[in-house]
């Protein structure tokens, strides 16, 4: 039998990715979880009395997210109103299940979860825009109209703070994505811990340091209940490669890419136009009009029967002024 | 969940690939015999997606290592008397004959600003393979064929050291050096640290303040990731940056980063210019994991066969990445990069928990930790990986003498913190 390092009594059943210790289930859960906590802290991700969207998508991070947040609210006293954010894409297969998951964690977790649909935000399905669009730009539609959901559901839900499951690894693929795009603003944000803390919600990333396979395997001795497939429109050439060379850098290295040692030349910083709102949508913006508009309009250019300028308004009138939701980081 | 957008975003207003490439082609067939730049001439060369005939592909790559070689000048009103670092491969080959060019009249600028002082060669026999009589022949040759002065310099001078002489030869020490490295991610790194290092300390000794580099745009945005890939995206700006200043007075230039490396083949092609291979580490391998380097070179090549734009829009982001400001920094012990204040070279990592042994067995008892913990405090990131895959006992001597020096001025440092004023942000 192999000994824990950490507690020598009990018998170790995984060598963490991270350190390569060898541990037993409770002080792999322990450090895991510590090591958490640590970052939070560390970082001053919350105050007592935020109230806190947890990003669920249904999948392993953010199972583990939900998991983990309600842990360490109850260990710690943080006294953090957690609830849960799903997204409802409108794909379906993908999502019907999924969101099936989150509605388990929502009963296992006591806290509360509120979806928002792309349809009642956009007036889109995903089903609706690759019948629309085909395969081809899907991904730059979802994850557009994604990273609004989110704000505009939790600004709805009167949040203070979103939480997302990115992870180390996740961050890894970002700085190597938007290094190979050329995208230097957005590398900026991807790779600090929380985002958005001008005028939109701030968003935290308390796995930043966590590696992908720790998470798994949490997830996995833990037997929790996620929903584990690829979005089906995802696969596109460029990620792809990406993440093919991670993986083969993973096994040449362990966690190679770290997304904190890269630093950004301040004249370029101060030239990222300033956030301002959209013009239609009232959305935090650096353009006259934000990407989702224009992506609508694209869309919806094609089908007269939808009339952007309403949907717009709309969407206006339910979103809370932003200056609201204004949070001081201490 | 990953954070949204893609690469091929053409929601922007950009043209999309397919479109581009359909209005080149169309514009190839309309003018598929005539030169577009001048317009007389029969086209017989693709250049950046342009027919051109080879007097102004020899223009267009003049003129852009001019504006590349110009980067690269640190005070505008001076002549610089520049040392050439020489590889023996097609990128530095190139840039012998192009500088040489200019200077002798293609172009008044150049000649007014830039002098060719002499030609440096690291020879890594122990490293590889030997270098054969020949090759040091060829090397040599090409130096001569411009009449500059011509240094090759052993890769094992690295392990001089007048205060300790030992009875081993520097051979049998890169030897060792080699063999103590656990991984070739390792080997590969240090040997590109120490090389450099080499060339600026022997650029110094030499009176030399600026050494030019052939590295390629191709070879640069393999460098950019794989630094970023090893720990060392702080340093990329003074890897491979312009006016960098790791090596403090001697800057290192790289005006050929325009260039793709089959642009510089087209070129050298034409020129009749003949490279001398040499071997790498990685040359014989079938292995695409056999090392970080090796592995994102075929990445990289992979992708800029595919997306044509990719290595040129790496070299873009380079530019905007830069080093913190760092008032008096302490420098890598083994490197040469500016280790961050205030950090240790734990959290520049964004590691925990490396300070203890490999962690594997047989790897050695307290005698080298205390020799270990001593150099990893005062290394950066990157080295701080290296540690981890290397016995410190095989290090040249410097390393440790660089530790000892960032030791004691640490040391002062924290005597007198009480009384240093903080004009800090
Ligand atoms: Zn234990
Ligand atoms: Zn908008
Ligand atoms: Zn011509
Ligand atoms: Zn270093």
């Amino acid at each position: 039998m192999k000994e824990c390092t950490r507690c020598k009594t009990g018998r170790a059943v995984v060598k963490r990715p991270k350190t390569a210790e060898m541990m037993c289930k409770p002080c792999f859960y322990h450090v895991f979880e510590e090591e958490i906590h640590q970052t939070i802290v560390d970082n001053k991700l919350f105050k007592a009395g935020d109230r806190v969207a947890i990003a669920a998508s249904g999948g392993k991070d953010s199972t583990v997210l939900a998991e983990v947040m309600t842990t360490l609210n109850q260990r710690y006293n943080y006294g953090l109103d957690l609830f849960l954010l799903s997204v409802d894409e409108g794909i379906t297969g993908y999502r019907d299940d999924s969101l099936e998951t989150v509605k388990r964690n929502q009963e296992q977790y006591k806290i509360p979860l509120k979806i928002v649909s792309y349809e009642e935000l956009y007036g889109w399905t995903m089903d609706a825009i690759v019948a629309k669009i085909g395969l081809k730009n899907n991904c730059t539609f979802c994850g557009v109209f994604r990273r609004q959901a989110l704000d505009r559901g939790a600004m709805l839900l009167k949040a203070d703070k979103i939480v997302t499951g990115h992870n180390a690894d996740d961050i890894a693929e970002t700085v190597l994505l938007n290094l190979l795009r050329g995208d230097i603003s957005r590398l900026t944000r991807c790779t600090s811990i929380t985002t958005g803390t001008e005028d939109a919600l701030p968003r935290m990333k308390p796995f930043k340091y966590t590696y992908e396979k720790e998470i798994v395997m949490y997830a996995y001795f833990k037997k929790l209940d996620y929903f584990s497939t690829e979005c089906i429109y995802s696969p596109n050439a460029y990620r792809g490669y990406a993440r093919n060379f991670l993986k083969d850098l993973e096994a040449i290295r362990p966690s190679s890419i770290i997304g904190e040692n890269l630093h950004i030349q301040q004249e370029t910083l101060s030239k990222i136009p300033e956030q301002g709102k959209c013009s239609r949508c009232n959305y935090i913006s650096s353009n006259p009009v934000c990407k989702a508009c224009i992506l609508l309009d694209s869309l919806n250019r094609g089908m007269p029967k939808i009339e952007i300028a309403d949907e717009g308004e709309k969407v206006e009138k339910e979103v809370v002024p932003t200056s609201v939701h204004k949070t001081i980081n201490f | 969940m990953s954070e949204g957008g893609k690469f091929e975003d053409n929601s922007c207003g950009e043209v999309p690939p397919e479109e581009a490439r359909r209005q080149a082609d169309r514009l190839k067939k309309k003018i598929s015999d005539i030169c577009v730049k001048c317009r007389t001439e029969k086209s017989t060369l693709l250049f950046r997606k342009e027919s051109i005939c080879w007097p102004c592909y020899e223009d267009q790559i003049i003129r852009k290592f001019k504006t590349q070689l110009n980067a690269t000048r640190k005070n505008k009103s001076q002549l610089e008397k520049v040392l050439i670092a020489f590889s023996g491969g097609p990128s530095s080959r190139a840039l012998i004959h192009i500088l040489n060019e200019c200077i002798l009249g293609r172009s008044n600028q150049a000649s007014a600003f830039f002098e060719i002082g002499g030609i440096i060669h690291i020879d890594e026999s122990g490293v590889t393979k030997p270098e054969t009589a020949e090759e040091k022949e060829k090397l040599a040759q090409v130096a001569a064929s411009y009449n500059i002065p011509y240094h090759s310099v052993p890769f094992g001078s690295i392990f001089n050291d007048s205060e300790n002489p030992t009875q081993e030869t520097n051979r049998e020490k890169i030897e060792k050096l080699m063999q103590g490295c656990t991984t070739n991610t390792t080997r590969e790194d240090i040997i590109f640290h120490m090389r450099n290092l080499l060339i600026a300390n022997t650029a110094r000794t030499l009176g030399y303040e600026k050494v030019l580099f052939g590295t390629s745009a191709s070879r640069m945005a393999t460098t950019l990731i794989s630094l970023v890939c090893k720990g060392r995206g702080y340093n990329v700006a003074q890897e491979i940056g312009n006016n960098d200043t790791k090596y403090g007075d001697v800057q290192f230039g790289y005006p050929m980063r325009d260039f793709l490396g089959k642009e510089v083949s087209v070129y050298n092609h034409h020129k009749h210019l003949e490279d001398v291979f040499l071997p790498s580490l990685d040359t014989k391998t079938s292995d695409p994991k056999f090392s970080i380097d090796h592995l994102t070179e075929s990445f990289i090549e992979g992708l800029q066969v595919d997306f044509s734009h990719t290595v040129h829009t790496l070299l873009r982001s380079s530019v905007k990445l830069t080093m913190p400001k760092i008032d008096q920094p302490m420098t890598c012990s083994i490197c040469a990069a500016s280790l961050l204040p205030s950090t240790t070279s734990q959290s520049i990592g964004g590691e925990g928990k490396e300070d203890s042994c490999c962690g594997e067995n047989g790897c050695g008892g307290e005698e080298w930790l205390v020799v270990v913990a001593n150099i990893s405090d005062y290394v950066c990131g990157g080295c701080h990986r290296v540690m981890n895959e290397i016995s410190p006992q095989v290090l040249p001597p410097y390393v440790q003498h660089n530790a000892d020096r960032n030791g004691r001025s640490s040391r002062l440092r924290s005597q007198i913190e009480d009384y240093l004023l903080d004009d800090g942000e």
